[in-house]
């Protein structure tokens, strides 16, 4: 995606829910979107599945998928496009599958919106569920075929998610909070799984969640979005060694474990602007710790250093900013 | 700042055509029913021979029936004798089905399931086979198509209650003063009632229509009011005996039943959108909607 | 434990259904929480840690086992009594909004306890007061608490359960559907209550980096029995049950240079139903030992750091497994 904006419109509000957002991913790998409510991930997600509600408009920028951008094409090449070259794998496993139909009948759809052929081969089709459910983890798989969605457990369901996901052989995954419902064990279990297919397939994944840990396991490249834009990119481990901007320490501050126990949780003040009244400067000022004049009256540009980029005045030497005073 | 709620409703309500066009009507009766006797020219009930069956003209607004009364009066008073069924009928209904509804629901069980049965009992009845049975007994009059009319709209708001009461038996905060410790009879007063009150009311607007149209449908086999009364069914019943005479006196009420019906209706429609919690809101900005885990 | 216990838990058990459809949600789980100590309860799904929280707040009946808050046993409490028992023990639940009357103003909500409980009207604080108390603005007094941020709701709640100056603090997992920053507010919150006020909580989570952070002793809950229970030191650095092993081994680190193995454990969490013999967990324990595991169930023993029920804890002790 490069410099996306995308807008909603709530009459007689406008919600500015991506500004200017460039978010790369490539094969094989997995680039993982952390943010809080409201800072636009779901936005992002959906825009990369081409999948935006009927009030939000693209004001500007693309989506530019294997070369194809999304934002150009009609509900019929989205359709075509969907399933096909980019899955998605939803949050909520109890929501998203119908609960009238058998699993088997439900992942049948999926290939056979886009069959080319007409009569495509039943058996091989079984086939290939089949074995994309014991390739998740399913066991009985054909038996399991035939079953309805509720006769399985939430783990289970997740891991049809993305068997479905899989049988047309994307290759961009869009996952979004697909482990957010799910116990600790089975997180880790959906974790395994993902990095299997990655490395099997060269699957490039858009890990959207707000769970910091799993991030840290699993991704490549980290992407935070505060308020719509993007305030920092880098790669995982160096964002976790030295996270940048001051919105992702407080961010890393807050995640509580044993471990640190002794100190006291970074808690931000103020809360998250209405993307509707977003105010010059930075969205992030009313809430910085380290927030001087410039940051309220110019929006800072992305600073890159290889592979990292950040926009924060503070760390933009030629920003103008003056530390004030007694700030880190 | 988030403005206030009654008055955004009162906004959104004006602004849906339907709506506009239910509150006029509405307003039209408050006018009928409160100021008869003022704005009509004539007694409904003085009669003139000489120009019966007469058309509209500047005397008589809407003409004259097979008695010479005057059609407007009597459409006027009409209105009230509809509404002073209606009213106190669907205010049976209401309270009776409130309470009925609240203990079943609250306290459950062998209370509960009598009441379902005696209710569904009471809905197996088409009205008017009702209506005949119960007249044949106790004889036609205002007063028991009142109370005719509200018994059969009682299953409705029993239902209602009974539903949303469950719901909210369930709901957390009800647990949550229970954790408080609160005592049953604050948490229906307090918490549970006014939760159950919107929806009822809404149905309250949508069902004196239907109220109206059955009483009508009463009077106009004889079973309800009792001419000389100036009621619309009983109109009705004139209108369509004399209609090759002049067409006035079966026109007027059918207009008039068709207009309040389709009005209080809309309105009815209207208040149960606006107050809908799952419509969504515009005045709430999108960053503010969660996504629970 | 010195002095004596504030909650005492004797061998709860909660049943839901009757007859063979029944279901144990809490099968014979004994805790003691002694005062000003934040007992941290974690498990899963299915583990039945709420229904044990609401058994021990007197929200559920019991179908066994006894529960002393106080010394005041909490079964069996009607009316008058049990209203001096809500004095003591409070709860905080679980989602921020659903348990906020929706058409009444915070206002009203917060100072709400007084009047259920006939607090003479000069013995009772402003609604500002109790706001400021978690750290909330007088403005949103005003508010309905649909127009509360989940934060915001949480801590209204909170507010809520303190007014009438309770000694436990049951809170079903306070973080849950907060953001990362709000939660961490939360949290900083509840700590801060236990020790200005000297509270004792009950802290129901799934999140072992809540509990860990703030928690004194834990308590592991798995299929609505008691697995293991230990300070929070010792079960982080040396957890005596297969179970907490793997718990501890799932959560993933804020921190890519330690990436975790293979997933802990394979499988899905047994229905409630239908619980395995023997030792619950042995369908998917990984140092099961055949024979014994699936015939005889372990009882909760004392162990070096604590209490857990597997017959082979020795084993664990033997490769102690530092997550720290």
């Amino acid at each position: 995606m490069e410099g996306l904006d995308v807008v909603y419109h709530a009459p007689p509000l406008e919600l500015h829910a991506l500004r200017d957002v460039t978010v790369t991913v490539r094969p094989g790998e997995i680039v993982g979107v952390i943010g809080e409510s409201g800072c636009g991930k779901s936005t992002l997600a959906n825009a990369a599945l081409g999948l935006l509600p009927g009030n939000a408009e693209v004001r500007n920028g693309r989506v530019m998928l294997e070369g194809t951008d999304l934002v150009d094409l009609d509900d019929e090449g989205l359709r075509r496009i969907r399933g096909r070259r980019v899955a998605l794998i939803p949050q909520d496993p109890l929501q998203s599958l119908n609960p009238t139909l058998t699993v088997g009948r439900q992942m049948a759809d999926a290939v056979l919106a886009h069959a080319e052929r007409r009569g495509r081969d039943r058996r091989e089709l079984e086939q290939r569920m089949t074995t994309m459910l014991e390739r998740v983890g399913i066991p009985d798989a054909a038996e399991r075929l035939g079953r309805y969605p509720h006769e399985f457990s939430g783990g289970m369901r997740q891991r049809i998610l993305i068997a479905t996901a899989l049988l047309l052989g994307p290759p961009m995954l869009v996952a979004d909070e697909p482990t957010s419902a799910l116990d600790v064990t089975l997180e880790a279990q959906i974790v395994e799984l993902l990095r299997g297919l990655r490395e099997e397939r060269d699957t490039a994944i858009m890990f959207v969640t707000h769970n910091v840990g799993v991030v840290a396991q699993l991704v490549d490249r980290v992407v935070v979005m505060y308020a719509g834009r993007v305030v920092e990119s880098a790669d995982v481990t160096a964002f976790f060694a030295n996270a940048r901007h001051p919105y992702a320490q407080a961010l890393l501050g807050a995640v509580p474990s044993h471990e640190h126990r002794h100190r006291r949780l970074t808690t931000i003040p103020g809360r998250v602007p209405s993307l509707a009244h977003l105010q010059a400067g930075c969205a992030f000022a009313d809430r910085c710790p380290l927030v001087a004049p410039i940051c309220r009256t110019v929006d800072p540009a992305p600073v890159t250093d290889g592979a990292s980029l950040v926009r924060c005045h503070a760390r933009d030497p030629k920003s103008g900013w003056q530390a004030p005073a007694g700030a880190a | 700042m988030v403005p206030s709620r009654r008055g955004r409703r009162a906004r959104e309500v004006a602004r849906r055509p339907a709506g506009t066009f239910g509150i006029v009507v509405t307003l039209l009766v408050i006018i009928a029913v409160l100021f008869a006797p003022v704005i009509t020219p004539y007694s409904p009930n003085a009669q003139d021979i000489a120009h019966r069956f007469a058309g509209p003209s500047s005397d008589h607004v809407l003409g004259t029936d097979d008695l010479g009364r005057d059609l407007f009066s009597r459409l006027i008073f009409g209105c009230r004798v509809a509404f002073s069924i209606a009213l106190p009928a669907v205010g049976i209904a209401l309270v009776l089905g409130l309470f009925l509804g609240l203990i079943a629901g609250w306290f459950g069980r062998l209370l509960d399931s009598t009441l379902i049965i005696a209710t569904d009992a009471l809905l197996a009845f088409p009205a008017v086979v009702l209506a005949l049975a119960v007249i044949a007994l106790y004889g036609p009059s205002t007063r028991n198509t009142i109370i005719l009319v509200g018994l059969a709209f009682v299953p409705n708001y029993f239902r209602v209650t009974r539903a949303l009461v469950l719901a909210a038996r369930s709901d957390v905060y009800v647990d949550a003063e229970r954790a408080l410790g609160a005592r049953t009879s604050r948490i229906l007063g307090v918490h549970v009632l006014p939760n159950v009150l919107p929806p009822l009311f809404i149905l309250v607007a949508m069902d004196i229509p239907g109220a109206i149209a059955v009483a009508a449908g009463l009077s106009f086999l004889g079973l309800g009011v009792q001419p000389p009364t100036a009621d619309w069914g009983v109109m009705l019943n004139e209108g369509f005996l004399n209609v090759y005479d002049s067409a006035w006196p079966l026109i007027a009420p059918c207009v008039a039943l068709v207009v309040v019906t389709l009005g209080f209706t809309f309105l009815g429609e209207t208040l149960r959108d606006v107050f809908d919690p799952r419509v969504s809101r515009t005045q709430y900005p999108l960053n503010q909607r969660r996504k629970r885990r | 434990m010195s002095g004596d216990p504030v909650i005492d838990a004797r061998e709860v058990r909660v049943q839901f259904g009757s007859g063979s459809g029944a279901l144990q949600a809490v099968n014979g789980v004994s805790l003691k929480a002694a005062r000003g100590e934040i007992l941290g309860l974690v498990g899963e799904s299915g583990s039945g840690k709420t229904t044990l929280a609401r058994a021990i707040a007197g929200l559920q009946p019991t179908a066994g086992g006894e529960v002393y808050v106080e010394g005041l046993a909490v079964a069996g409490l009607h009316g008058g009594e049990l209203r001096r028992l809500r004095r003591r023990v409070q709860v905080i639940f679980q989602d921020p909004h659903a348990s906020l009357s929706p058409r009444l103003k915070v206002d009203y909500l917060v100072r709400e306890p007084y009047t259920i409980h006939g607090v003479a009207k000069g013995e009772r604080k402003p609604a500002e007061e109790l706001l400021d108390a978690v750290g909330l603005a007088p403005e949103i007094a005003e508010k309905y608490p649909h127009e509360l941020s989940g934060g915001q709701a949480r801590r209204v709640g909170i507010a809520r359960a303190l007014v009438l100056e309770p000694t436990v603090l049951v809170a079903d997992e306070p973080t849950a559907g907060l953001d990362v920053s709000t939660a961490a507010g939360v949290v900083n919150l509840l700590s801060d209550l236990r020790d200005s006020r000297g509270l004792t909580m009950l802290l129901i989570t799934h999140d072992l980096n809540v509990v860990g952070a703030v928690a004194d002793r834990i308590g592991v809950m798995y299929l609505g029995e008691l697995v293991e229970l230990s300070t929070s030191d010792s079960l982080f650095e040396a957890p005596r049950h297969p179970y907490t092993r793997a718990l501890l081994a799932a959560i993933p680190l804020p921190d890519p240079t330690r990436q975790s193995g293979s997933p802990p454990l394979e499988g899905e969490i047994p229905s409630p139903h239908n619980p395995p013999a023997g030792c619950r967990f042995h369908t998917r324990c990984p140092m099961v030992h055949d024979d014994l595991c699936a015939t005889e169930k372990p009882a909760l023993a004392e162990t070096d750091t604590g209490l857990a029920a597997c017959h082979w804890w020795r084993e664990l002790a033997g490769t102690s497994h530092s997550t720290a």
